[in-house]
């Protein structure tokens, strides 16, 4: 019989080790990488309901647990959907790495942390993901701080705040190993609820836990950054919801979901006044993860009125304006060595690279949740959701909105500005853009689109990311 | 186990912590993160069984001998004479160490009757210590070397007080892990820095 487990976790981590050993040869190394993401997320996706694949008149008949040392890692169909979305990400984040110049490390250590990922996720008790979180950090070492680069202090503090989340929920869920269920509000509880709030702070990096975030960002490769944070985010938002569903006394807590609304809002604002003022192009990056994460918030504290539909909605979206903007911020500082990364440098660069710039803008109104592009069918829905008397949340949202504008804009005014220097006359002409470039920069804008105009091609595939999910709807 | 004994280890693994706070010499950094490790071992329960200590034996010194090996064969650090002269940021680490190992000695008694109440005095005592004084560390220094001994010092204490209060063979099986991987990225930091700086 075979296992759940062993395909989508032993087998992507043999792979990846497989990989490690071809890492110089770049062509292969992506060949297998490619192909094993696509194989493992085709099968999450098409995998049916009673986890039997038949074949003529054989059955394949797949267990869902794997014992080890004692404890249980279980991958069930409900698990699934994330499952394919985390090797989707893989897949995506794949096809061009090796182009943009990534470390070599990227095709073995990308399908080594998603299966990371996978297993955070499916290990039994949950709260063991703790510690898997913290290895996931560690492995990211050499795609974030490469051979060639001085070690910048944004890895490391992004370790250092992994290492201190960890103990808190371990401890708390010692604390509370026996009263998973009771809804009390004693000292104990709220002493717990503490220590796994102010966790989830440090992993989410919400503000003012958040200053290793644009650090990394700054330092780090923009492609390597946005596939790490599309996985974490992704992966921890759902595992907030574990907790939740799981843990009725932190659930049941007086004034929980408020308290999640606001934190939404307030990253939000927050993240937009920062990124309204930023003039370095990679942070732009950080703080709209931030952005995004104010919304995963305030869609969790929107639970009881539906707003975990938000999660499944964002899923391709986010992925898709990650990937756009991160692509297209790779591909000029590849193809325009003298770009120093500031905001005000890229004056006359849509008359050169047309198509990323255009990518490049298009990635962020995308996520800024702009009509016919991918993220505004979710935008909309937990705009509807909100409270519209009374919160004053509908006006803080608006400022929280205005941020992005204004960066996305001050981009647009440097991107379209002629260059100063008449000399540069010449050299204003789009040459340096292949086929390459192009094609992929047009596949995601083309995907970003689509996913705007018919909402319910990619949330119709990502629906089951709920599936695990029941208690916490029926709140009262 | 005597006392007596468990006295004299919590002193010396506490010591070997704030030496590793104040001083930057690497050959003493490297000797008072084995003595830690060593300290961690003789304090660590060994109620359900001998092994789960020796695991975190074997792992610490491996992690120690690690990076150990890394700078002796890079030379990635020169090799400085160990004055005894300490400098004012020396003295203030020393003071701000010697200040948390005071507060922690003067909270244990509530702690364990109020948090960790199966958890022995010692345990609490060296396990706080560490990983406070792990978390001084990571504070008060920037250079890869210093922040990676300053997370397995804190990562020492709280595999120490977790042991004391819970066992499991994965999670125990994880730290193992997480402890190795800390060592060899501190040893890639260290080989990476040098080669920025040949180049």
């Amino acid at each position: 019989m075979m296992n759940t487990v062993i395909i989508w976790i032993a087998i992507p981590i043999a792979i990846s080790l497989i990989l490690m050993v071809l890492q110089r040869f770049a062509k292969a190394s992506t060949i297998i990488v490619l192909v094993s993401s696509a194989v493992l997320s085709a099968l999450a996706f098409f995998m049916p309901e009673d986890l039997i694949i038949k074949l003529g008149s054989r059955q394949f008949i797949f267990a869902d647990a794997f014992p080890i040392f004692g404890r249980v890692i279980s991958i069930t169909k409900a698990n699934l959907t994330l499952v394919a979305g985390l090797y989707v990400a893989v897949f995506l984040w794949n096809t061009v790495a090796r182009s943009l110049k990534t470390s070599q490390w990227f095709n073995a250590l990308s399908m080594l942390i998603a299966a990371m990922w996978v297993l955070a996720l499916a290990v039994q008790p949950f709260l063991y993901a703790a510690v898997i979180f913290l290895l996931i950090a560690i492995l990211s070492i050499p795609l974030l701080s490469p051979r060639g680069s001085k070690a910048g202090p944004g890895v490391i503090r992004y370790i250092t705040f992994q290492t201190i989340a960890m103990p808190m929920v371990l401890l708390s869920a010692w604390m509370l190993s026996d009263i998973e269920t009771a809804p009390s509000a004693n000292a104990l509880i709220l002493r717990a609820a503490v220590l796994v709030l102010i966790s989830f702070a440090i992993w989410f990096a919400l503000i003012p836990v958040h200053t290793w975030l644009p650090m990394v960002a700054q330092e780090s490769h923009p492609w390597t950054v946005s596939f790490l944070l599309v996985l974490m985010q992704s992966s921890l938002t759902i595992f907030f919801v574990y907790f939740l569903e799981d843990y009725a006394w932190l659930r049941n807590l007086p004034e929980l979901w408020n308290i999640l609304r606001w934190a939404g809002i307030v990253m939000i604002v927050s993240s937009s006044v920062l990124l309204s003022f930023q003039n370095r192009i990679r942070r732009v990056l950080a703080y709209t993860y931030l952005w995004e994460m104010g919304y995963a918030l305030l869609s969790i504290g929107l639970a009881q009125q539906g707003g975990l539909n938000y999660l499944q909605i964002i899923f391709m979206p986010r992925l898709l304006g990650l990937a756009g903007f991160a692509y297209s911020l790779s591909k000029l500082e590849q193809v325009e060595p003298d770009f120093d990364g500031k905001i005000h440098s890229m004056t006359g660069f849509y008359h050169r690279y047309p198509t990323l710039s255009i990518c490049l803008v298009m990635s962020l109104l995308s996520l800024a949740g702009l009509p016919i592009l991918a993220s505004f069918p979710a935008k909309h829905y937990i705009m509807n959701l909100l409270p519209w008397s009374g919160y004053a949340m509908e006006t803080w949202l608006s400022i929280g909105f205005a941020g992005l504008l204004i960066i996305i804009f001050r981009m647009i005014f440097q991107l379209i500005s002629p260059v100063p220097d008449s000399t540069q006359v010449f050299s204003m002409r789009a040459n340096t853009e292949n086929l390459p470039i192009i094609v992929f920069s047009s596949i995601l804008l083309f995907l970003m689109l689509i996913t705007g105009l018919f909402p319910g091609l990619f949330s119709e595939l990502f629906k089951g990311i709920l599936a695990p999910f029941e208690k916490i709807f029926i709140l009262s | 186990m005597s006392s007596l004994i468990l006295t004299i280890t919590v002193i010396l693994g506490l010591s070997a912590a704030n030496i590793n706070l104040i001083r930057r010499k690497w050959l003493l950094n490297i000797l008072g993160l084995a003595i830690q490790t060593i300290c961690v071992f003789i304090v660590f329960p060994k109620t359900e069984s001998f092994i789960p200590a020796l695991i975190k034996l074997i792992v610490g010194l491996m992690s120690t001998l690690i990076l150990y090996l890394t700078i002796l064969n890079t030379g990635a650090i020169k090799r400085e004479r160990i004055s005894l002269k300490l400098s004012a940021g020396e003295i203030f680490r020393g003071l701000s160490g010697i200040f948390l190992v005071l507060l922690i000695l003067i909270a244990t008694p509530w702690i364990q009757s109020e948090v960790f109440p199966q958890t022995s005095t010692f345990a609490i005592i060296l396990s706080l210590g560490l990983m406070l004084l792990g978390i001084l560390q990571l504070g008060s220094k920037a250079e890869p070397l210093y922040i990676i001994i300053g997370l397995l010092t804190f990562l020492s204490g709280f595999e120490l007080l977790y042991g004391s209060l819970e066992f499991s063979n994965l999670l125990e099986a994880l730290f193992a892990v997480v402890n190795l991987l800390l060592a060899i990225g501190g040893a890639y930091f260290i080989v990476k820095d040098l080669e920025m700086e040949t180049t």
